[in-house]
């Protein structure tokens, strides 16, 4: 099975097979939250899921690479929580889904820490889903809130 | 002002509320009565001039926008924002400061 690899840049890298992908996991160019799409089936994983793909040490302890070609940035490894969009829903918009959004929200960063990548991609994704269905919601019934409001005291 | 739908339908203070007339103290420089109103304006702004940065950020660089914050804070922030809610709804004299005016 081969994987493309999006960079950090926006271009499409690969197919890699994986043998390749685990020599740019050395380079550091990889982390285990990096989104991988099957060639093929299209189907987006996280790096850690791929079977046979691994990540030794953080990179801190890895011995940088020496020579070689030089590659662009490594793609970004953390996964959005989605904090800041649940606070402002919560404070600006509406109350009940953006504290949802924020519970959601804060279990994300502990779950990356542990490295349940899955879990937390879920998590984030529940965070966003609340906070966008809070905007929605919030727009929509002020929008219907101030309408009945000036339609019977005038608009004043 | 039109009045805020949520207090209105529900009775309820919401973390939220009182947030514009803290607004409005803040700006009339009466930080002790801005943190009155709604204590959680500060964490507001500083969300807003967040996102602020990062929708033009990522306008510039055409990446999707950022809405992470790292670190333990989303925890502390939902400890937080949760027991606003929930203390400046008990009905004790002891908690009358904590609702707007």
């Amino acid at each position: 099975m081969r994987y493309y690899v999006t960079g950090d840049d926006g271009q499409r890298y690969g197919p890699a097979d994986v043998p390749t992908l685990n020599a740019w996991a050395r380079e550091g160019r990889l982390v285990a939250t990096t989104r991988l799409v099957e060639e093929g089936t299209e189907r987006s994983v996280f790096a850690a899921e791929v079977p046979g793909l691994s990540f030794g040490a953080p990179s801190e302890f890895r011995t940088p690479p020496t020579g070689g070609p030089t590659y662009q940035t490594a793609p970004s490894g953390t996964v959005d929580n989605h904090l800041v969009k649940s606070i402002l829903v919560t404070l600006c918009c509406c109350l009940p889904l953006g504290i949802a959004a924020i519970v959601f929200s804060s279990q994300v960063n502990p779950l990356v820490q542990s490295g349940r990548y899955a879990e937390a991609q879920e998590k984030a994704a529940q965070a966003d889903k609340w906070a966008n269905w809070g905007i929605g919601l919030g727009i929509v019934t002020n929008l219907v809130w101030l309408a009945a409001n000036f339609a019977t005291l005038g608009l004043r | 002002m039109p009045k805020c739908a949520f207090h209105e339908l529900t009775g309820l203070y919401c973390p939220g509320c009182g947030g514009t007339r803290a607004m409005r103290a803040l700006l009339s420089a009466d930080v002790a009565g801005s943190l009155h109103q709604n204590a959680l304006l500060p964490l507001a702004l500083l969300a807003a001039a967040t996102a602020t940065v990062r929708i033009i950020d990522a306008l510039r660089q055409r990446k999707p926008v950022s809405w992470h914050v790292s670190g333990g804070a989303g925890r502390v922030i939902a400890i937080v924002v949760i027991a606003y809610a929930v203390l400046r709804n008990v009905p004790l004299p002891l908690f009358d400061a904590w609702r707007p005016t």
